[in-house]
């Protein structure tokens, strides 16, 4: 019974926590974009968690890089169950233009594994707000 | 009192992008930083060996998303000057319009950075709202809000028609009712100058020494801009006004931004209304001639220079980017220490750090 | 600032070994090529004659033959520096000391090309991480 309250609780407010990996901003700037006024995805309940303990949902930006790569999972590990991993932008899903390069591990699954791909670049706000709609459903 | 070392980053609130700082601090005092980069160290400057000055032009333009456009600029300059091809005049004035449009968006995204960090959240909404004008004005000229892909070897990509000119006349003047707010909370509200005022200051020797340039040095006394210096695309023909300030510190450095909004907000009504017919883009050949250059840019963080070695081959030699941040980062090991704790997320925002930019 | 002429002058009186070459490259840039022990004595009078405004970056490349080290300063106007070096075991006098804002700069040409830099407070890595294993990535052998 109370698994379904939390259960039904996690759905109406997913908290989502943002790293960028190595990305070149331009995701990031359109996932802040989501917290601001003309698409403000807190009518959904969604607010930007203060710490990775407090996140529902890991928002992953840019190719996952040498140096990213321990922190990244560092953040992962210290996310609560249950938890999902969103890879937002071309780079997030494949590594994008960046592929191929020394500095580039790839996508973000090289590394963790992802719920879903959300493809772009960068990647319009409309585009995450559908994808954690249709998180939503799977939460 | 004891010492013990506070680590920021590299996933942190204050943080927008991975950074490592470690402040060493004494109660409340700063008494040492070191800072750390790399987090988003994509190697570049050896991936665009690999490929082709075409395609190396969709890849400069992601170096980082807040400055893409003058970032391509940039680089299409150095090959035309390499190829000695003179881009059309209508070109010109396009991309300078669109250097001054994404001038405005990242001033309007560091204001509302600054005032989230200092606990100034309406403003962050209210900017970012604004910026969203922007951001509609560069969709409707070239497609993309964010990445524009405006720029090709020889001119621009797409035109603007009467219509469209008119459009984004109405908008900017829209925009232009929206920055009184703004200018209003940095002269007169008491929260923000307390903020930001005798905070983080940088003396006119510290700029040249550590070659600080853009907004920040401007907001120390220094009237370096290359679109006066060394105009490129359309600047040579447009008025540009160099926006300065004296006092050095973070409230200095945000006069200074707020004002070149409004000054970009009047030289794109000047890019607008001297638009000259003509074509689009001269044709470049895909074998550059063998050659180097050094070209510089504007950026909304200061100067960009990109050098370009070309072997006479279809691919790159050696392109180099400096981007304005870097200076920046260095000079802020000296900047930090002897703050209050509090302080650092003022000096750290209104720095306008472009982690993507000093990595690349 | 300072006018060609006597940046010429300014150039050869420094340069003692007579190897400075001075040229305007392309866009109006002034070019210096100077061997590595001129490169400390010639930045030192620049400074000192107030002659260059700021140092804006230094790029390191790969000839093939050998590594070509960048100094691009803005003075009234671009003004480059080159110098070169041997491709294994190079080493330039680092320009901290008498110029703060070297110092990432160096690094990064450390870091990628491996020239090293004597005098520099902390001459460490800029980009790459610490276990960095590979040859330096702008070494023209090193494949991507």
């Amino acid at each position: 019974m109370v698994d379904r309250v939390v259960r039904w609780a996690r759905r109406r407010s997913p908290w989502l926590l943002h790293y960028n990996t190595g990305g070149c901003n331009g995701c990031d700037i359109e996932y802040l974009d989501l917290l601001t006024p003309r698409y403000d995805v807190e009518r959904l309940g969604v607010i930007a968690a203060p710490s990775p303990r407090h996140a529902d949902v890991l928002v992953c930006t840019g190719p996952v890089t040498r140096q990213s790569r321990d922190r990244l999972l560092r953040i992962y590990e210290q996310v609560p169950e249950p938890k999902w991993v969103l890879a937002v932008g071309a780079c997030a899903c494949s590594g994008g233009i960046f592929d191929g390069g020394y500095g580039v591990l790839g996508g973000i699954d090289r590394v963790l594994p992802v719920s879903m791909y959300v493809p772009g670049c960068p990647c319009r706000p409309e585009a995450i707000i559908d994808a954690l709609v249709r998180l939503l459903e799977v939460m | 009192m004891k010492r013990f070392t506070i680590p920021i980053g590299p996933h942190h609130p204050l943080l927008k992008e991975p950074l490592s700082l470690l402040l060493d601090v004494s109660g409340e005092r700063i008494v040492d930083a070191a800072i750390r980069i790399g987090y988003v160290h994509r190697g570049i400057e050896r991936l665009c060996q690999t490929k082709t000055y075409v395609q190396n032009l969709h890849l400069f333009e992601r170096v980082c998303g807040i400055c893409s456009h003058v970032h391509s600029t940039a680089y299409c300059q150095a090959l035309e000057a390499l190829a000695g091809v003179e881009v059309p005049r209508r070109a010109a004035y396009i991309r300078s319009l669109l250097c001054e449009l994404e001038r405005i968006h990242s001033h309007l995204l560091w204001l509302g950075v600054l005032a989230e960090a200092i606990g100034f959240t309406t403003i962050f909404m209210y900017s970012w709202s604004d910026r969203e004008m922007v951001l509609d004005v560069m969709e409707a000229l070239t497609g993309g809000r964010v990445s524009h892909a405006a720029n090709v070897i020889g001119g621009v990509r797409a035109d603007l028609d009467p219509s469209k000119v008119r459009d984004v006349g109405a908008t900017l003047d829209r925009l232009q009712r929206q920055m009184a707010p703004f200018e209003e909370m940095i002269e007169r509200d008491r929260s923000f100058r307390r903020r930001t005022r005798g905070i983080g200051v940088l003396t006119r020797d510290e700029i040249h020494a550590y070659g600080v340039v853009g907004p920040t040095a401007r907001a120390s006394g220094c009237s370096f801009d290359v679109r006066r210096a060394f105009p490129y695309a359309a600047y040579p023909e447009l008025d540009v006004r160099v926006i300065g300030a004296t006092d050095g510190d973070v409230w200095a450095r945000a006069q200074v931004r707020v004002r070149e909004i409004g000054e970009s907000l009047r030289l794109c009504r000047q890019a607008l209304e001297g638009l000259p017919e003509g074509p689009l883009a001269t044709r470049v050949p895909r074998r550059v001639p063998e050659g180097e250059i050094v070209t510089r840019c504007e950026a909304p963080r200061g100067e960009l220079l990109y050098y370009v070695r070309s072997d006479g081959s279809d691919r790159p030699a050696r392109i180099k980017v400096r981007t304005p941040t870097l200076p920046v980062l260095m000079v802020l090991k000296h900047l930090l220490p002897g703050l209050e704790t509090a302080d650092v997320a003022a000096v750290m925002a209104g720095a306008d750090l472009c982690i993507a930019c000093a990595d690349r | 600032m300072i006018d060609e002429a006597t940046l010429r002058e300014l150039i050869e009186a420094t340069c003692e070994d007579g190897s400075a070459r001075m040229t305007t490259g392309l866009g109006g840039e002034w070019v210096i090529d100077i061997t590595p022990p001129c490169l400390l004595p010639v930045v030192a009078a620049l400074l000192e004659a107030e002659a260059v405004h700021h140092l804006t970056t230094i790029t390191g490349l790969d000839t093939g033959e050998e590594l070509e080290v960048l100094y691009h300063f803005w003075s009234r106007q671009g003004l480059t520096l080159r110098t070169r070096c041997a491709r294994k075991g190079a080493e330039l006098p680092s320009l901290v000391p008498i110029l703060p804002g070297a110092d990432w700069y160096e690094r990064e040409v450390y870091d990628m090309l491996g020239i090293r830099f004597p005098g520099h407070p902390d001459l460490c890595r800029l980009g790459l991480p610490d276990d960095w294993e590979g040859a330096p990535p702008l070494l023209a052998e090193d494949p991507c």
